[in-house]
């Protein structure tokens, strides 16, 4: 094959997978299983109405408090000099790689009723009962969203905030601003932006929060458009319904994921050009103190804690109900001998298939958009960004509604990797886009110009200048992966598990012990991934 | 009058400490110039109350400013990135000193009316500052910077983003401005043309240190240290290879021992003559030209490597009998076809000449 034909071979494989792979599946779902009588259906059905309404509720609730501290975490990031704030920094990025089965297991585990809190408070005020009854309720979900989500916030606003520059705030204060002035004229138009953005991606992920809800919600009481749609398919077999259901859910994440990008873009533009760190004042005042003492906790709390008692919980065996507790590798052995290795297996098959896929697709597809002008790269940076706002649940129900409406045999792994690559995706092409996007396009046209052929090109110069991206995409890819439950559950056979899946499995048997030892497998793969991120790149969102 | 005092000015640093004792006289056009990492810029910045001083006081007009924040002051200053509010347009960047001032709005808009215009800027009034080009950055920058009003104006490197032509043109916008207004004015460049062009003083810092604070005229003429003597203009320093009472030996001929001498504060420990590239005058031809003995003192024969015709003068670069190169500039060439010829002979002025030890 001549390297043109080969050239053409490889820069429309992108295309055609994610047209096949997500758009086409999409499509079938819009034109065969919506029609205007079903959607006008559901909307005049109140048990729907109310689980859309509830949706919105806890989704806005649970952004709206991810702002509280988020906000507050921001500000002391970046107006305070304190020990280990880089550390700080880079533990706010373990929520990206944690799985939100780790999330719930860890929240049952610290607020449970026999959890961390109540025993304690048992034991403090020698109480008969749980005083804090919060499993299974609205403000459940709220807290638990909240854990999950502030360290995002704090991350979004803090790495824009930083970037205001100090001339700007110093040329204020001299101008003669009052401190106040100063933040409101020069600051906060300036932070408004990602404010924004972290509220709307918040919004958007916790609408489509699934195993939070499906876990602490507990019942039909907190149920949300994407729990409501995976009951529909795999208890009550209604796909009609679930069909309109996801066009309403999608049309809300949709129209949100515009308003995020669209703040997004504002946000990067903020005024960096050559821009000066603003003078900090060491944190010495007692109040400054208290607040920074008070972040260290929070985060400790909702990051390291949960995870540190899941890996504590799994070591520890109790013979009888008033025995000591006693170091043990026994709930390692009997997850192994009563699961097998298939769980584990399943899940690497599917994290390594996902990495290879999402990353070569990508590579693809930005080598490709490299040569193109700015419009037609918006336009299908966009067309790659699109699953984004598709929900993994719904995405599953297209897919086997395509596989059974064409009666197309494939297994299950084969078909939850193609899923799994389409959710990732964006993700993985974000993280590699910023890589490409630094490299300077003369530098490929001076290789042009010396005779090196595109394949050549990719090798010797563009693969290793977005190396950092591949790194951070690739391992990204991997522990998100590892760690999905929403499409897994939706698709695969009762018979077919994951970590995840056994995890969620053996939370709802109340086998807390045994879930724990399968969550720190997890949770080790999750760390060693964070490392990795953390080393070699940054994550873009 | 002592307008600004700064006295017994100390920060230390990890790596470096300034130490500064100067002050500026009212309506003055001052500039802070030395390489960079020499402390300008943290001096300007004590100036603005950005950084507070380990030790020392500021005075201005007489009264203690040094603990007074920012705000208080009543300094403005100018950065090198502009540092406008992306979110205000050009009119609403200039009328913001006013407004924290809270002056009353027909005084703002006056103010800003009439600076829009002395900038020639009135058409920009509503637009946003990002579709400014940098020179129209920098010029709203200033207006804002001198709209409220200020004691002192601060202009830390203000054109060094700008390209040749622009820099030059807003240099000659910001004397103007300066003499329009006689707006005690604090300039920090390391660009010593700007420097010499713009100002009535300068200080020459080297490693938080002052070297020397003059007019342009005397800095340039007449250099109270090495240091000052190399980083002000262009200059010829010719290695001494023996002293007497009267004569010097330098590696390039005899000189009449120079009237003045300045300390040499550089790790080496050698002593030069020390010229401008203008003191010479060519004489003739080398072979016809007296040079090196007793009685001819400051002739130095050279062979000529390098001539640039640059209009009103000629740029040359020579190499004498031995040592380094020498730089000549040559207003008066017109008699002399000498220069055509490869070697020549040049005398430099014992007047002008100056011993460095």
């Amino acid at each position: 094959m001549t390297v043109k034909k080969s050239a053409a071979v490889f820069y429309s494989l992108p295309f055609l997978f994610i047209l096949f792979a997500f758009y086409f599946p999409l499509a079938n779902l819009l034109i065969s299983g919506v029609s205007p009588s079903s959607l006008i259906n559901i909307f005049s059905e109140s048990y729907f109405k109310s689980v859309f309404i509830f949706t919105l509720k806890q989704a806005f609730f649970s952004a709206f408090f991810s702002m509280i501290p988020g906000l507050t975490g921001a500000y002391i990031l970046v107006n305070f000099n304190f020990p280990f704030k880089n550390i700080i920094k880079s533990i706010t990025l373990v929520p990206f790689v944690l799985p939100s089965i780790i999330v719930v297991l860890g929240f049952v585990l610290l607020f449970g009723n026999n959890g961390l809190i109540n025993s304690a408070a048992m034991k403090l005020f020698d109480l008969e009962k749980p005083p804090f009854l919060i499993l299974y309720s609205f403000k459940a979900i709220i807290l638990a969203h909240v854990f999950y989500n502030s360290p995002l916030f704090i991350r979004i606003v803090s790495s824009a905030w930083e970037r205001i520059s100090g001339d700007i705030i110093e040329a204020a204060e001299s101008l003669g601003a009052t401190k106040l002035r100063v933040f409101i004229t020069a600051v906060l138009p300036q932070i408004l932006p990602p404010v924004i953005a972290a509220f709307s991606l918040i919004f958007i992920l916790c609408f489509m929060s699934f195993s939070i809800i499906l876990v602490l919600g507990g019942g039909p009481k907190f149920t949300t458009l994407e729990v409501e749609i995976y009951r529909l398919v795999r208890i009550s077999m209604d796909i009609r319904a679930a069909c309109s259901l996801s066009v309403l859910q999608s049309f809300v994440t949709l129209s949100f994921l515009f308003i995020y990008s669209f703040y997004q873009k504002k946000t990067s533009m903020i005024y960096s050009d050559n821009f000066r760190i603003p003078e900090k004042k060491s944190s010495s005042s007692l109040l400054q103190i208290i607040l920074i003492v008070l972040f260290f906790l929070f985060l400790f709390i909702i990051i390291i804690m949960p995870l540190a008692m899941i890996i504590f919980e799994s070591f520890r065996f109790k013979s009888s109900h008033a025995g000591n507790a006693v170091f043990s590798l026994r709930w390692y052995i009997k997850s192994f001998s009563e699961l097998g290795f298939r769980p584990v297996k399943n899940s690497l098959i599917l994290a390594s298939v996902n990495t290879l896929l999402t990353c070569a697709v990508s590579v693809a597809a930005l080598s490709f958009l490299q040569r193109k002008k700015t419009v037609m790269k918006v336009l299908i940076e966009t067309f790659f960004a699109m699953s984004l706002g598709v929900s993994s649940i719904i995405l599953s129900l297209s897919y086997m509604k395509a596989v059974s409406d064409f009666q197309i045999e494939i297994q299950p792994l084969v078909l939850l990797s193609m899923l799994h690559s389409v959710i990732f995706l964006p993700l993985v092409f974000k993280s590699i886009s910023v890589f490409y996007d630094k490299i300077d396009r003369s530098i490929i046209e001076s290789a042009e110009s010396i005779g090196a052929d595109r394949r050549r090109i990719l090798f010797t110069i563009e693969l290793p200048l977005v190396r950092g991206g591949i790194i951070t995409g690739g391992v990204l890819a991997f522990a998100l992966s590892m760690g999905e439950i929403n499409s897994t559950l939706m698709i695969a056979p009762d018979r077919f598990t994951t970590i995840p899946v056994a995890i969620y499995r053996l939370i709802g048997s109340y086998n807390f012990s045994q879930a724990c030892a399968m969550g720190s497998i997890l949770i080790v793969t999750c760390v060693i991934s964070f490392f990795l991120i953390d080393k070699s790149g940054r994550i873009e969102l | 009058m002592k307008y600004l005092e700064l006295r017994g000015i100390y920060k230390h640093y990890d790596d470096f400490d300034i130490v500064v004792d100067f002050h500026i006289e009212n309506g003055e056009l001052f500039t802070l110039s030395g390489p960079s990492g020499c402390g300008k810029t943290t001096l300007l910045r004590i100036i603005a109350g950005f950084i507070k001083p380990d030790k020392g006081k500021i005075f201005l007009s007489g009264k203690d400013i040094t603990d007074l924040p920012p705000r208080e002051r009543n300094i403005s200053i100018v950065f090198q990135n502009y540092a406008l509010f992306p979110n205000r347009n050009v009119y609403k960047n200039i009328t913001y000193g006013p407004e924290s001032k809270r002056w009353d709005k027909m005084r703002i808009a006056d103010k800003a009316e009439s600076l829009l215009s002395s900038i020639r800027m009135e058409k920009y009034a509503a637009r946003n500052t990002d579709m400014l080009s940098g020179g129209e950055k920098q010029r709203v920058a200033l207006a804002r910077a001198i709209a409220a009003e200020p004691e002192i104006l601060l202009l830390d490197e203000p054109l060094s983003a700008l390209d040749v032509t622009l820099r030059n043109t807003l240099r000659n916008e910001i004397r103007e401005i300066h003499e329009k207004t006689g707006l005690t004015t604090i300039y920090v460049t390391h660009d010593q043309e700007e420097a010499l062009s713009l100002s009535d003083r300068i200080c020459v810092m080297n490693n938080g240190r002052i070297e020397q604070t003059d007019s342009p005229l005397n800095l340039y003429h007449n250099p109270k240290s090495s240091f000052t003597a190399r980083f002000i203009g262009e200059s010829n320093w010719l290695k001494i290879t023996g002293i007497s009472d009267d004569k010097v030996m330098t590696e390039a001929g005899l000189f009449k021992k120079p009237e003045r001498t300045i300390p040499l504060n550089e790790e080496e420990k050698l002593s030069y003559i020390f010229f401008r590239p203008e003191y010479c005058e060519i004489t003739g031809p080398q072979e016809s030209g007296p040079a090196g003995g007793n009685n001819n003192l400051n002739y130095i024969r050279v062979k000529i490597t390098k001539k640039t015709f640059l209009g009103s003068y000629y740029r040359v670069e020579a190499q004498p009998e031995a040592g380094e190169n020498i730089k000549i500039i040559l207003y008066d060439y017109f008699p002399y076809k000498t220069l055509d010829k490869d070697y020549a002979a040049f005398r430099i002025d014992p007047e002008k000449t100056i011993c460095i030890t």
